[in-house]
């Protein structure tokens, strides 16, 4: 029955393929040609007409957005403190008197005590502008569970002085006031009386002192040396205590900007409270009480015990912060509540802040754009991209949310820096030619020359910023023109003669420049994922157009921190940092630390006290002085020298001279001024400045007044957490103490993190049970089933470990390296600690059996845990136990494969049926095709593309994301979710099960049964459903074993576009994070679950099916 | 190979001998006749044929090249092809618009300036595979390479993106085009890796039985039992940070292929398990043929049509765990230009809501494998043409 056209075989020709070949393959290329032509037409939008005309004040509206600039000179700056009248006293409009709802049902229970005592006397008065609503959660998106740290600095900021939003005026905040010496030697702070930590203890001078003390200067803690931004030249640096509330800062030399450094910096002296804090100190503690503390917290130095309390997701840490933590949780969303005691009020004296919780969400980086497009944050400039410019605007009104254009304090967001202190490697003799040219200013000046920023410009920033080199913006007291315009004409002309001049005149095959002795010159632009390639691509043509090759070339970020170690890189992509205020971050103009790329060497040494002339400076590994009569000499001089005048115009004048250095040498070559720094914020929300200065130095937004931000129409969804989480602390989790019962008020979340732990280890005995009872009971296909599990699962266990140990540079080997070339006590300390806790200098089988929790057998100690116990090691990055990190992902990993095995058979089935009943009907052959394509579209295509129309991510709104509780609103809101995933992660498995059902079907249908059953009257349909479509069904359960692995493998590429929180979004943000233990720990839970899965079908199988209970025990 | 099969005829079923012409057919002429039944299999194979040949010929075919950039034209949408008598083939020249609120690319067609188009133009010289000097191109714009033309224009010169530009104003198609040679190679040398490791280690469990067979066995359930996807992933840490995009290219494909290869073992096992007691193999065997010769002498060629069948099949799989990589950032990146590198760009949610065209490699990368999965289903219905 060959088919009507393929009729000229039944004569073949001499050659049929050959003829085929000459008439299929063009219309197989024509059949391509014209499908391309019709995804071209699909995709294309109307191009007929004109878009219509935006209205003029739509334009105004916008540019007068991106007019970020301001007059610092201007007297009129923001401010939202506000000065007030101390001497009105209870009777003063701002005298504390309105609190949260919340909190005001508290104090009517007796539970905290009235709000003028809580927040005392001399509130700090803060006006946003208007006076707001309480309620409401402000909603945060991070990249990773660290990511969140900021939440000390720069929401917490809990600084002696405050900066404003546009930077100055420098207001108080914890100190009311400073009284320096004429001579700028001496300062006295006062502090704010009445200030009370987080659990209602009084903050005063012994709070800093015990800083001082106990940590910055503290022998057996770190170093014995204060911290760098609190030395003045040569000499020494005293604090002391002169009354409860009052400090004396003094210096052996002027320390002229000393205002400025405690604004920018001061927040690190108020996160110390002595009360708390002595019980951890080893030197204060009570030897026993820390013993069993560590224990608890299966930490075992000192060091890593102090350095654990004071995190800041420590819920049991008084805090001086507007919100904090106090429902600890291992996992996002991390949720930081209201602070009963925080010391502001607005003008009529309603305490600060008025949104009850901050609370943030953990995103894939790739993933956040959408997040930020649909508006999912209250208020957020970090990790908001200028990339994402278009998107974000015209996305506005459809998710409800302004874009701010903030001014940025850091001048450039890619620069490159060429490395000035090249390694020069003997073994390599091109590196010294290469640093030779590197460190000439004239070759610098020539890539910068031959740079055509004006295209660059057009294609990345459209066409709205300057070109310009880094330099302290025009806004800034310090800006200097000179430098800003040094250099950055597109000159390929001067460019190619400064080469020329250089003795670079020979060229190689390709036309481009060799050294003098003919051997080729290759320089490597390194790059890692932040900030990224960027516009790399236009320099490296335009460099190559003056007869430079320049390779771009990306590492890994710890491979580049190795390579940092050692400055062994010609020129690396990286962005400037808070430039406008160049004495506090000098980094682009005279390297204060290893963060000036361009000269790690030098910046090693100033760090270390080398301009001083301190002896450690020689001891440090890698530290370059910088040759005599160098210019950046000069530069230093002039930091250090400004940094001692009293008046911000001595402070410019002096500072130019390094400015003017930059300007000639060109240390960094950068393409454009900054960008405006975009802001997302929900349009309900008020009181947020329309323009502020966005900088690490300020602390932003801490700087735009956060407390008095509010919702014009808040929600009161989480007011009942809100108010459990004020009234019981839930305590950090003891990871140790997992078998403990648990402890009352303990979160959920937390509850089930430790259950995962077990759940693995009753999978492990549940195993061994079910092999002796079956093995017992003769059943030795299940038995040999089992038996066969045992070595499957030790050579997984051996593969995964080779994979968290054999790969190069991984988190822990960077961080070991770091550690060992800073060399100080502190670091010696926790390169110790590190030791004990991933013994990496064990031979490797010792730490298989370690990881593996061998070692348990003998000690029975808490300390050699392993896999065996459930325990699955601790993450390198944070040090926290695996477990804890797992969290629900295990249980939504497996009930999310579950449903979707259920919706494939749903799906699968009556369509498999269908296609066999009517086989080759139209439908038989629709559902055939859409099967097949359903096996070819990459699912995680298909996942973005749903997720972006239908909008949904996540499997839960955010405002269920944080309850713990299970309730029908949540539900819903779960089941409007997670079709998504479920859909994309079936759609292949179900197109290849139908197409299995047809096939079985159609075998059985042809078998002679079913025709004497038919030839009997037995009704079609009932015949159908009783016998053929039961014993197809076999293969159903079977394929569980094929697709379960399949479904937990497609489930981590479509979890990480669809932010969902399960095991494989975890295992590979691990892996760009190089934390290889945690993603190693991840393979191992996929694989297990994989394994298990298949086991769970063959069981199933065996009780499902006698055949196999009988054929295969038999043999 | 060509073994003569005249007595075997009576095994085909009845109505297939009625139909074939009686005589001497080898297994490769049942084979090919048998599967030209197959018509969407052939026509998949026709157009795994043209995907190939795009790829071969990614000089001619594509009309720019890979990084060739064009900043007036960023995100220009697909152009229209036209034809009439008149003027030939031509599409309409694009005016760039720009949104003056979000700064996004309009483009509006302008019918009064249609842009011709020649097949086979002459226009800048270039070098296929890097030595054969040609100049001729597929598809050219009027005047393409000739300054004068862009002169004319107001400075912009008139441009033809048959899928719309990306970012840079990078013709996407001539993109997909250069990338095809590197993601269409993936699924090649990926092959040439399954084949060795599959065939070798299937080859010597079947060949050896007991207790190797075992061991081998229960080392493929082993490999079978972790989840791939997660698996590759772990195992990209090991590759350098700082390796050679070649370097990168070659060990992403040998990663591929370390998962891939135990369908390929399992077949060839099963093969040989029950072909080496075959009358046939037994007399090679006690008239002194080695190992090697009975293996691949004799029993080989008896089953080489499942090893291809199962060869294609795995194929998709490669092409779309490269994909799966590369979107994810952690296989081959940019500059190499392959079709997962340039769905990244897709990851930028903007791309699917303002500029679908960028989505454009996922066409190809469906065709390329819904072409295999036909293909190989075409091919397994066809492989044992006396079943």
């Amino acid at each position: 029955m060959l088919p009507q056209g393929a009729g000229f075989l039944k004569r073949p020709p001499r050659h049929p393929w050959l003829l085929a070949l000459f008439v299929g393959l063009p219309l197989a290329s024509i059949a391509l040609g014209l499908s391309l032509i019709a995804f071209g037409a699909l995709m294309r939008p109307d191009l007929g007409q004109r878009p219509p005309p935006r209205l003029a004040a739509e334009i105004a509206a916008a540019e007068q957005a991106r007019r970020v600039t301001f007059d610092p000179n201007s007297p009129s700056l923001p401010r939202i403190e506000r000065p007030v009248d101390r001497s009105l006293g209870a009777a003063a409009p701002w005298w504390p008197k309105g609190e949260s709802p919340i909190v005001a049902g508290l104090v009517r229970e007796g539970k905290l005590p009235p709000v003028a005592e809580r927040v005392g006397p001399v509130p700090l008065v803060l006006d946003g502008g208007t006076i707001g609503k309480y309620g409401g959660t402000f909603l945060r998106a991070a990249t990773a569970p660290w990511d969140v740290f900021m939440v000390e600095f720069r929401f917490g900021y809990p600084s002696l002085f405050r900066w404003s939003p546009l930077g100055y005026p420098i207001v108080p905040h914890l100190a009311l006031s400073v009284d320096s010496a004429p001579d700028q030697r001496e300062f006295i702070v006062h502090l704010r009386p009445g200030v009370r930590w987080s659990d209602g203890h009084p903050f005063g001078a012994d709070d800093v002192l015990f800083w001082w003390q106990y940590e910055d200067t503290n022998k057996t803690i770190g170093d014995g040396v204060p911290v760098s931004w609190l030395i003045s030249g040569t000499g020494q640096t005293r604090i002391e205590k002169v009354d409860d509330l009052t400090v004396r800062f003094s210096f052996d030399e002027p320390f002229g900007n000393f205002l400025e450094v405690l604004a920018a910096n001061s927040f690190v002296m108020a996160r110390f409270p002595k009360h708390y804090l002595e019980r951890y100190h080893p030197e204060t503690a009570d030897p026993a009480f820390l013993a069993r503390e560590m224990k608890a917290f299966g930490l075992s130095s000192h060091l890593s015990m102090w350095q654990r309390v004071q995190r800041y997701d420590n819920s049991e840490c008084p805090r001086l912060w507007p919100w904090v933590p106090r429902a600890y949780s291992d996992n996002a969303p991390y949720v930081f509540d209201r602070n009963p005691y925080y010391f502001a009020v607005d003008p009529e004296g309603n305490q600060l802040p008025y949104m009850d919780r901050v609370q943030f969400d953990v995103k894939t980086a790739q993933m956040l754009p959408l997040t930020f497009a649909n508006g999912e944050v209250t208020m957020q400039g970090r990790h908001v991209s200028y990339e994402n410019y278009t998107e974000l605007m015209s996305r506005r009104d459809e998710a409800n949310f302004d874009l701010l254009h903030w001014y940025s304090a850091s001048r450039s967001s890619w620069v490159i820096m060429p490395n000035l202190n090249r390694l020069v490697d003997r073994a390599r003799p091109e590196t010294a030619a290469k640093a030779g040219l590197l460190s000439d200013k004239r070759f610098r000046q020539a890539m910068s020359l031959a740079i055509d920023r004006s295209a660059i410009i057009k294609a990345r920033y459209n066409d709205q910023v300057r070109a310009s080199q880094v330099e302290p913006g025009p806004e800034s007291a310090y800006h200097s023109s000179k430098l800003a315009n040094a250099f950055i004409e597109h000159d390929p002309g001067r460019a190619n003669a400064l080469l020329d001049e250089l003795g670079l005149t020979g060229r190689d095959v390709d036309g481009l420049r060799t050294l003098e002795d003919g051997k080729a010159l290759t320089f490597y632009l390194t790059f890692s994922s932040f900030p990224g390639l960027g516009p790399a691509e236009f320099v490296v043509d335009d460099w190559r157009q003056v007869g430079l090759r320049v390779i771009a070339r990306e590492q890994s970020r710890t491979l580049f921190q190795q390579k940092r170690e050692s400055s062994d890189f010609d020129l690396v992509i990286w962005v400037s940092e808070s430039d406008y205020f160049p004495l506090l971050e000098p980094r682009s103009f005279a390297p204060p630390d290893i963060e000036a790329l361009y000269a790690t060497g030098w910046g090693r040494w100033f760090l270390r006290g080398g301009y001083y002339g301190s002896e450690s400076s020689r001891a440090v590994l890698n530290a370059i002085a910088p040759p005599p009569g160098h210019p950046i000499n000069a530069s230093y001089k002039a930091l250090v020298e400004a940094r001692q005048k009293p008046t911000l115009e001595e402070r410019v004048a002096r500072f130019s001279e390094a400015l003017d250095i930059a300007a000639e040498n060109i240390w960094t070559i950068n393409i454009s001024e900054a960008t405006p720094f975009l802001v997302v914020a929900n349009r309900d929300v008020r009181n947020i400045p329309r323009n502020a200065i966005y900088s690490g130095v300020t602390r932003t937004p801490a700087n735009a007044g956060l407390e008095t931000y509010y919702f014009e129409h808040p929600s009161h969804a989480a007011d009942g957490a809100a108010r459990a989480a004020l009234e019981a602390i839930t305590p950090m989790t003891r990871p140790g103490a997992a078998d403990a019962p648990a402890a009352s008020g303990q979160s959920a979340t937390a509850a089930s993190g430790k259950g995962m732990g077990r759940l693995i280890r009753w999978m492990l005995f549940g195993i061994v049970a079910l092999f002796l009872l079956l093995s017992s009971i003769r059943h030795p296909f299940v038995a040999r089933r089992l038996f066969i599990l045992v070595p499957t699962l030790l050579v997984i266990s051996v593969v995964v470990f080779a994979v968290i140990e054999l790969p190069p540079g991984d988190y822990l080997s960077s961080r070991v390296l770091v550690l060992s070339t800073t060399g100080d006590t502190n670091a010696l300390q926790q390169l110790e600690e590190l030791k004990q806790t991933f013994h990496f200098d064990d031979p490797i089988w010792k730490r298989y059996l370690r990881w593996m929790g061998v070692f348990w057998f003998r000690s029975f100690d808490s300390e050699d845990l392993g896999l065996l116990q459930g325990f699955m090691g601790r993450s390198m990055e944070t040090l926290r136990p695996v477990n804890d990190l797992v969290g629900d992902r295990i249980l939504l990993t497996v009930a999310i494969s579950l449903a979707t095995i259920l919706f494939t058979w749903a799906v699968a089935i009556p369509i498999g049926v269908y296609s066999a009943v009517r086989r080759y009907s139209f439908l038989d052959h629709l559902f055939t095709f859409v099967g097949f394509l359903g096996m070819s579209v990459p699912p995680f295509l298909l996942a973005l593309v749903l997720m972006v129309l239908s909008g949904i991510t996540g499997l839960f709104s955010p405002e269920f994301v944080a309850d713990p509780s299970w309730s029908w609103p949540k539900f819903k809101d779960l089941l409007a979710h997670v079709w998504v995933p479920v859909v994309v992660m079936g759609l292949s498995g179900t197109a290849s099960l139908a197409r299995v059902m047809r096939a079985n079907l159609l075998d059985e249908l042809s078998k002679p049964y079913v025709t004497s059953a038919r030839a009997r009257g037995m009704r079609p349909l009932r015949l159908l459903f009783k016998y053929p479509v039961r014993v197809a069904l076999n293969p159903f359960v079977s394929g569980i074993g094929h697709l379960f692995p399949q479904l937990v493998s497609g489930g981590a590429i479509v979890g990480i576009v669809l932010s969902l929180p399960l095991i494989g979004p975890l295992q590979i943000e691990a892996l760009f994070g190089e934390d290889t233990y945690l993603a190693g720990s991840m393979l191992m839970v996929l694989s297990l679950l994989s394994v298990f899965g298949t086991l769970v079908a063959d069981l199933l199988l065996v009780w499902l099916d006698p055949r196999i209970r009988f054929e295969k025990g038999s043999s | 190979m060509v073994s003569d099969v005249r007595g075997v005829d009576s095994a085909l079923p009845e109505r297939v001998r009625a139909e074939l012409p009686r005589g001497s057919l080898s297994q490769w002429q049942l084979i090919s006749l048998r599967f030209a039944r197959h018509r969407v299999a052939v026509a998949s194979l026709f157009m795994l044929m043209a995907l190939y040949c795009v790829a071969l010929f990614a000089e001619f075919v594509a009309p720019y090249g890979p990084y060739e950039r064009h900043l007036d034209y960023p995100y220009a949408p697909p152009q229209a092809l036209h034809f009439d008598f008149q003027r030939g083939l031509h599409t309409y020249a694009l005016e760039p618009h720009v949104d003056p609120v979000t700064f996004r690319k309009h483009y509006v067609e302008l019918p009064n300036e249609p842009v011709a188009l020649r097949l086979l133009r002459r226009g800048a010289p270039y070098r296929l595979w890097g030595l054969i000097p040609l100049e001729r191109r597929l598809l050219a714009v009027e005047g393409a390479g000739q300054p004068e033309a862009a002169v004319a224009k107001g400075g912009i010169a008139p441009t033809f993106f048959l899928l719309g530009a990306d970012r840079y104003g990078r013709d996407v198609f001539s993109r997909i085009v250069y990338g095809a040679r590197v993601s269409l190679s993936v699924g090649m040398i990926g092959l040439l890796f399954t084949f060795v490791l599959g065939v070798g280690i299937g080859g010597i469990s079947g060949y050896a039985g007991g207790r190797t067979d075992n061991f081998i066995q229960r080392g493929i359930e082993v490999v079978q039992a972790f989840p791939q996807l997660p698996l590759w992933i772990a195992l990209t840490a090991f590759l350098p940070g700082d390796w050679s995009a070649l370097s990168v290219y070659f060990s992403i494909t040998l990663l591929l292929s370390l998962l891939n290869w135990t369908g390929l073992a399992r077949v060839v096992r099963g093969k040989i398990l029950t072909l080496r007691e075959e009358e046939y193999a037994v007399a090679a065997r006690l008239m002194g043929a080695g190992h090697t010769r009975i293996l691949f002498r004799h029993l080989l060629p008896g089953f080489t049509s499942h090893i291809i069948v199962a060869l294609t099949l795995s194929v998709p799989g490669l092409i779309l765990g490269e994909t799966a990589l590369s979107f994810l950032g952690l296989g081959l990146r940019p500059p190499i230009v392959s079709w997962g590198v340039m769905l990244q760009d897709c990851l930028d949610v903007k791309a699917v809501r303002f500029y679908p065209w960028l989505m454009a490699p996922v066409v190809f990368i469906t065709l390329l494998v819904l072409s295999f999965n036909f293909f190989g289903d075409g091919l397994r219905d066809a492989a044992d043409p006396y079943s």
